[in-house]
């Protein structure tokens, strides 16, 4: 059975080639093209930062405002004494907000959505390229590398285009990481405003990065597009046969 | 060729690579900087740990000091001449008084913390150990009576008033929380807290920019400062304190709202002078406005005071009716709370106990079908108030608004009913009520149909058992309407009425009296 796997590797390989051929030439172009629209939407061109600002539901308690232990319930007088027992600055229990769940950043949220696929699918097609590439690497020799040399490049820079599309996809789940951690302590300390205001800052600078990402992404499949069109003939074939060189 | 010249080469070839490579390198150093940076943060970390302590919010300011101090040393250090060692003694001293379970207040005064704390008050220069010191005899007021008298015998009120003028509000809302606890012990502390002028301390503090809690307690205080009795607060000072609890009327908060009625209703709780000072200070609309809020705790005050001013004279009680109170008793009639319905049925009843244009007043704005309901289907408290209200109505009504009663209102059968009431001072109450009818009726040459409405309703065989009731007021009650309306007019029939009297006690004989014949009109 060796035969029948080696059959279906190379199989492989040459869907992988020709997959990635009209990738590069074809989807490319198709997806920048799509990126510079989606760019150019109301929900990343030119959007106000107020737009993604978003009420928290956590009300601020009226200042060191202690709820009076009162004995005074419907019938009964107002208590004759009052011992004072409560903490100068108190955390408020947060188990149980009575004014329900404090949501995520919609406006945000739906960017998110919108992004998240677009990042996923870089990751995928640098993947797709990257084995493209090697798979065009020829055998190791001494001499003629140059068409060599300018794969390996490419080969670097699609690795580095990988990893910063993973890296933008960790972005998103840090962001609400961070968000939550903020947002936790405007539950407990209500009435600090700068927790709130943190809070604000984040989703901020949350959207721009979001808008960033995208910009990059296409900015990636410009220059990647770019690179392998120009070097495409020393990508496919980079070392040219002695025999030409020849005559 | 070597990796330098490809590199050159390849820069005049690709318009990009130095792009990537220059990108690659700064991301590079980025990394390394950004590295450097995080370390620095831990070696500041670690030096500044004791400071974030501190100075951090998200750590709770109780259990702060490592080590708790003894009493002992709490004393000790409240007793240094050192005032930062006063203030952690004094300080540790407030945090135990001010825990929820069971805080040593005896054993503090048996350590003498009393005068120390007395004698921190009067630090001028020390307005947080002032504020330490407020908060324990604070908490140390609030307890029993031998206990607050601790506080009032070392001197404490007058340095409490003179706190009330502080520039820090923390520190006079606290001195207006221990002048409350100690007013509230009762009517000798609270003349004493009076008599040190704390009134004159407390007006000034009442403006528009008090903020909500310090009103809070200051209204919680006049509240205390118009309670008890025996004997009452002295009234020229009080007096004093009603344009303002008038006014607080108007304020948005529950609980200003709630202790300024209170505050009221203690002193209406008096003689009419007392309560005409009241009206005269325009609270009566504001009171009657607040009846309609949907918050027994409003209401409950509200009501009594209310209530106590129409058991003042007519005229008093016609400014209640004037400001639309009648209404309001209307809806209150059918309130969820028992105890709200009793007190407006008792209200009522202290109206009806007025001159007829009064009555005619309740007439008018419907009472009496409310008062129906009550009789028949309320709390036990509730129906005797309203026995109450038709009986005062027999006695001082017209005859014309007397008969609406019984015709118009339907009262009768339910008021009947209560004979069989357990209480035996409602019994009495409709059987007056009744008694008045049948004189009324005599009067008017009705008493056969009354007779006639009140056997066929029961009434008769109601009162009849009551001839064996214990209570003697009653059954002499029931014998005398019995005797005096049932019988008529032949010997036989009424020697067969009349029950015998054996040892003392009256005895009832089952012989059916005559119904007489004839219609029910009245």
């Amino acid at each position: 059975m060796p035969n029948d796997t080696v059959i279906k590797v190379q199989e492989y390989k040459n869907t992988l080639i020709q997959k990635a051929e009209l990738l590069i030439t074809k989807r490319f172009p198709e997806k920048i093209v799509s990126l510079n629209e989606l760019l150019a939407t109301p929900m990343f061109n030119e959007r106000n930062f107020d737009e993604v600002h978003q009420d928290l539901n956590i009300p601020a308690l009226p200042p060191v405002l202690v709820k009076q232990e009162s004995a005074a319930e419907d019938g009964d007088h107002p208590p004759t004494k009052r011992a004072r027992n409560d903490v100068l600055i108190t955390g408020v229990p947060v188990l149980a907000l009575p004014t329900g769940t404090v949501p995520c950043n919609k406006p945000l949220c739906d960017m998110i959505k919108v992004v998240k696929p677009i990042i996923r699918k870089l990751v995928e097609d640098s993947n797709l390229l990257k084995m493209w590439i090697s798979f065009m690497i020829p055998k190791i020799e001494d001499g003629n590398n140059f068409g060599v040399s300018i794969q390996e490049d490419t080969l670097a820079e699609i690795q580095t285009v990988e990893s910063e599309a993973a890296a933008f996809f960790d972005q998103i789940s840090r962001y609400f990481l961070s968000r939550a951690k903020v947002v936790s302590k405007v539950a407990k300390y209500p009435h600090i405003d700068d927790y709130r205001r943190a809070v604000v800052e984040l989703d901020e600078k949350e959207y721009l990065s979001l808008w960033l990402v995208v910009c990059e992404v296409r900015n990636r499949y410009s220059s990647l597009h770019d690179t392998v069109i120009k070097n495409l003939e020393k990508l496919k074939k980079p070392r040219s046969s002695n025999a030409e060189s020849l005559y | 060729m070597s990796k330098a010249d490809s590199n050159s080469r390849q820069g005049s070839y690709k318009a990009n690579t130095i792009n990537t490579q220059d990108s690659r390198m700064r991301r590079h150093e980025v990394t390394i900087e950004l590295r450097k940076s995080k370390k620095e943060d831990q070696m500041f970390k670690r030096r500044n740990i004791n400071d974030e302590d501190l100075t951090s919010p998200l750590k709770e300011l109780n259990g702060q000091s490592p080590v708790q101090l003894s009493v002992d040393e709490i004393v000790a250090a409240m007793n240094s001449e050192d005032q930062e060692r006063q203030f952690i003694g004094m300080q540790s001293a407030r945090k135990m008084l001010s825990r929820e379970r069971n805080p040593p207040i005896d054993l503090m005064i048996g350590h003498g913390i009393v005068p120390i704390c007395i004698r921190f008050l009067q630090n001028a220069n020390n307005t947080m150990l002032q504020f330490e010191a407020a908060w324990a005899l604070t908490n140390i007021a609030s307890g029993t009576s031998d206990q607050t008298r601790c506080v009032i015998e070392h001197n404490a009120v007058p340095h409490f008033v003179a706190l009330l003028q502080s520039q820090s509000i923390n520190l006079a809302e606290q001195a207006v929380w221990a002048l409350g606890n100690i007013a509230g012990d009762g009517a000798a502390a609270r003349d004493i807290v009076i008599h040190h002028n704390v009134i004159d301390g407390i007006l000034p503090l009442i403006n528009n920019e008090t903020p909500l809690s310090f009103l809070r307690n200051i209204v919680w205080l006049m509240s205390n400062l118009c309670r008890n009795k025996n004997p009452s607060p002295p009234f020229e000072q009080v007096k004093r304190l009603l344009p303002v609890l008038s006014q607080l009327l108007q304020s948005q908060d529950i609980q200003v709202l709630a202790d300024a009625c209170w505050a009221l209703s203690y002193v209406t709780d008096d003689d009419n002078s007392k309560i005409q000072a009241v009206v005269d200070s325009d609270a009566v609309p504001r009171l009657v406005k607040l009846l309609q809020m949907d918050e027994p705790s409003i209401i409950v005050p509200a009501l009594r005071s209310v209530g106590n001013i129409v058991t003042g004279t007519d005229q008093q009680t016609d400014v209640v009716i004037a400001s639309g109170g009648l209404p309001r008793l209307g809806y209150l009639l059918q309130h969820s709370k028992s105890n709200i319905v009793k007190e407006a049925a008792w209200t009522v009843s202290n109206i009806t106990a007025g001159n007829q244009k009064q009555i005619q007043a309740v007439i008018q704005a419907g009472i009496f079908q409310q008062l129906r309901n009550v009789l028949e289907k309320g709390d036990f408290k509730a129906q005797k108030e309203a026995a109450w209200a038709v009986t005062n109505t027999t006695t001082s009504g017209t005859p014309e608004q007397i008969v609406d009663l019984i015709e118009k209102y339907k009262i009768l059968k339910p008021f009947i009913d209560l004979l069989e009431a357990k209480d035996p001072r409602t019994i009495k109450v409709v059987q007056t009520g009744l008694s008045n009818l049948f004189a009324l009726a005599e009067k008017l040459g009705g008493t056969e149909n009354l007779c006639l409405m009140v056997e066929e309703m029961g009434g008769l065989d109601k009162l009849e058992t009551l001839q064996q009731h214990e209570n003697e007021e009653v059954y002499k009650k029931a014998y005398a309407i019995i005797d005096t309306y049932f019988s008529t007019g032949e010997d036989e029939a009424e020697q067969e009425l009349a029950p015998q009297e054996v040892n003392g006690a009256l005895e009832f004989n089952a012989t059916q009296p005559k119904a007489p014949e004839g219609g029910y009109t009245f």
